[in-house]
């Protein structure tokens, strides 16, 4: 047998062990999602009485045309995207450079690497009503401290729609912050010595290789991160109920919210299963764009190469 | 070697641990779906228990859902067990989130709870969807007695004749109001207790709350204060509303809240907030009783629309800085005074697995003796014998003042789909209330708006 052969064997035989060990996950998701998905659907083209639970009648695509004809959903939509959008990048911009800070050796740097984590350990719902104590108007530590500093320190922050959306964004790249600081700190370390030496060899200063060698390798990295976050900001809720339950005026109610409004408050189970299906549509082409982005950045990346 | 380093250099078609989070990713996308629908699933199947009345199938297990806040009813629970030798296991709720709760257990058709804590704005709605068990029989049994009852807080628990609650403690919010505080800008400090029998006083209190609100040692002061945030707000819409002659259903349970009398309610609203800054500014992030009390006990609040029982918290010296100079009385009037009724129930509900420990624990809950000791902890009782009792009128005064807004209208527009419009009317107002909307506007679209999802 060749070696081109053995070489093609090996790689199938390499294929079939990867989709062996992924084979019992995706069973449990087909098993535990699948009902529950289809249920939806279901829902999403009738309505429901809810009394009783059962099936009133069929709606056919009326929720969906409900839904979009709404100005409320686009209103929705347009902020949606706008505060997934804010979290992802400004997460992921935070994350690169406290990666990069914790990359350096210096003392004290483990305790650091421990205290980065702890967000990520604090239950949302505790961390939403510790924000929102934070930025309470009166006694908040945030005005306390715009006051030392000379400001009015008297800006009531989840009172506008605006700011309320602004200080949900802050609150929900602290949460995440944690998670994307990891993933690229990881993908710092798999960096060689030898690329950063050589970049200094070459006497490109710290900026420059950072700007001109450690991003471009750590880029097809931050793909996942980014997606990740993404559909974290999507599903966010419990920031949301604990911080401004959706309001002042709508202006921080996500789709996610909306759902849980149509579901839970209007009962219109068949709407909220339209919205859920909206924007599940929404975050799989977010997905498809990041992916074919990513993947005409890494060909045009190979031939520059 | 870039590539090398990232795994991206050799297009390769087996699965990569990008690969990998990616689908994790994607999968993490249909969660968003799956989670609705796992709750949505849950929803189907599940047993029925329906039982009509009061009987005498004592489980010898009894589970009760209650506010956080009531405490007095939570004491009970010792007292259940030594009477009955049952000593029932007891959740705690906050108001904003009972409705969510509750509702989507009965949805789920499930009742942990044999006993449940309901609001004014919600006891409709359980009715209509049976989740709760009609009451009559058991409110016509001595000491219950459907007459005995304030018959306007009663009419929230009213679905189409039947009764879905049982009282625990009455009440309409109040006007409470710091008498130091006017002392210190030169006001009458017990001006306030007759505006409610005083016609158009509401221009009174109006330039009481100019004078009371600037900055003193260096310390803001605001004239007014209250909750109006989401629909919350509706308390204090709703009394303007009735002050003018106005009411927010007709007697078909029609919207006729954008009538002058709604549209005037929200221009007074506005002007206290916007024309003559006189409210704590942040009051429409305060989504109930909680948020704005703290303003009101720092001693820097000069009036507050809440709930009677604040006059007994505002009197712990642990919390309050109005300890002894906190006074209360029937809001202002316009052509007349009025409030919300905002008392508070117990029902059993229709799923419930130990109706019967349910209907025995209410029973103990009404019985005189433990409305007076309710009635001893600072909640009104829901029989006017033991608050005008000369001993517990001494300790709280502030009984008779609750005693005294009731002679004026109370409704709160309560009906089956009140927690929805309700919402609807609240964000509505908001609009207005940040000047994005007049307040006609604001009515006509909330009319609007209501109509539409009725109708859908």
């Amino acid at each position: 047998m060749t070696n081109a052969k053995l070489h093609i064997l090996g790689l199938k035989k390499e294929k079939r062990t990867a989709w062996l060990f992924i084979l019992p996950t995706l069973i449990l998701i087909t098993c535990v999602y699948a009902y529950p998905i289809i249920t939806t659907l279901v829902y999403s083209v009738t309505t429901i009485d809810i009394s009783t639970y059962t099936i009133k009648e069929f709606a056919g695509l009326r929720n969906f045309q409900y839904i979009v004809s709404n100005e409320f959903f686009n209103r929705t939509l347009v902020r949606t995207i706008y505060f997934g959008l804010m979290v992802v990048v400004v997460t992921i911009l935070l994350a690169i450079g406290v990666s990069l800070l914790i990359n350096i050796d210096f003392k004290g740097n483990k305790i650091l690497k421990i205290l980065i984590l702890l967000p990520w350990a604090v239950p949302p719902v505790v961390s939403g009503v510790m924000w929102s104590q934070m930025f309470q108007y009166e006694y908040g530590f945030i005005n306390k401290i715009i006051k030392i500093f000379g400001g009015e320190g008297d800006t009531i922050w989840l009172g506008s729609p605006t700011l309320a959306l602004h200080v949900l964004i802050i609150t929900e790249i602290w949460r995440w912050l944690p998670f994307a600081t990891l993933f690229i700190f990881a993908a710092l370390q798999t960096i060689p010595h030898s690329v950063i030496e050589a970049a200094a060899l070459d006497g490109a200063g710290y900026i420059k290789t950072v700007k001109e060698v450690i991003l471009p390798i750590i880029f097809p990295g931050v793909i996942p991160v980014a997606i990740f976050l993404f559909v974290s900001a999507m599903k966010a809720f419990d920031t949301i109920f604990v911080l401004t339950a959706g309001g002042p005026r709508s202006g921080t109610t996500t789709l996610n919210y909306l759902v849980y409004l149509q579901g839970f408050q209007q009962f219109k189970f068949g709407r909220a299963a339209a919205t859920a299906y909206i924007l599940t549509f929404i975050i799989l082409v977010v997905i498809f764009v990041v992916f074919t982005l990513n993947r005409l950045t890494s060909k045009r990346r190979l031939i520059n190469d | 070697m870039a590539g090398d380093v990232g795994g991206n250099a050799v297009p390769r078609k087996d699965i990569s641990r990008r690969k990998a989070l990616g689908f994790g990713a994607a999968a993490g996308g249909l969660l968003a779906t799956g989670g609705l629908a796992s709750l949505l699933a849950s929803c189907s199947g599940g047993k029925k228990n329906e039982i009509a009345a009061p009987g005498t199938n004592f489980t010898g297990q009894l589970s009760l859902l209650l506010g956080s806040h009531m405490t007095a009813v939570k004491g009970l629970a010792q007292k259940y067990n030594t009477k009955h030798g049952v000593l029932p296991t007891v959740e705690e709720i906050t108001t904003p989130d009972l409705r969510s709760k509750i509702t989507t257990s009965f949805l789920a058709k499930t009742s942990p709870w044999d006993a449940v804590f309901t609001t004014s704005t919600i006891a409709q709605e359980m009715g209509q969807n049976k989740w709760a068990l009609p009451a009559d029989g058991f409110l016509n049994q001595s000491p219950r007695k459907n007459e005995t009852f304030l018959e306007n807080a009663m009419a929230p628990v009213n679905y189409r004749g039947n009764y879905y609650g049982t009282p625990w403690s009455v009440g309409a919010p109040l006007l409470h109001w710091n008498k130091k505080m006017f002392e210190e800008v030169g006001l009458d400090p017990e001006a306030p207790a007759n505006w409610h029998s005083t016609k158009n006083s509401w221009d009174t209190f109006l330039e009481y709350a100019k004078e009371l609100t600037g900055t003193r040692n260096g310390v803001k002061n605001y004239g007014f204060t209250d909750a109006w945030a989401a629909d919350h707000k509706l308390y204090t819409f709703g009394s303007l509303l009735q002050m003018h002659g106005g009411k927010f259903l007709d007697e078909e349970g029609e919207p006729i809240f954008d009538s002058d009398a709604g549209e005037e309610s929200i221009i007074k609203m506005y002007d206290l907030l916007n024309t003559y800054k006189v409210v704590d500014p942040a009051v429409d992030t305060y989504t109930w009783v909680f948020d704005a009390s703290p303003g009101y006990m720092s001693g820097n609040r000069g009036m507050f629309f809440t709930w009677p029982f604040i006059a007994g918290v505002a009197q712990d010296p642990k919390t309050s800085k109005v300890v002894g100079v906190s006074g209360v009385a029937p809001q202002p009037a316009v052509d007349t005074s009025a409030s919300v009724d905002g008392s508070e129930y117990l029902f059993v509900p229709t799923l419930a697995s130990n109706p019967d420990e349910g209907w025995r624990f209410l029973d103990l809950m009404s019985s005189k003796e433990s409305q007076t000791a309710i009635a001893e902890t600072g909640w009104a009782s829901i029989y006017g014998d033991i608050n005008t009792d000369p001993a517990i009128l001494k300790k709280f005064p502030y009984y008779q003042a609750i005693a005294d807004s009731y002679k004026y209208p109370v409704d709160g527009g309560f009906s089956p789909d009140r927690a929805v419009w309700g919402k609807i009317l609240g964000n509505e107002i908001s609009e207005a209330l940040a000047g994005k909307k007049s307040a006609k506007e604001a009515l006509i679209n909330a009319k609007k708006l209501m109509n539409e999802e009725r109708k859908s």
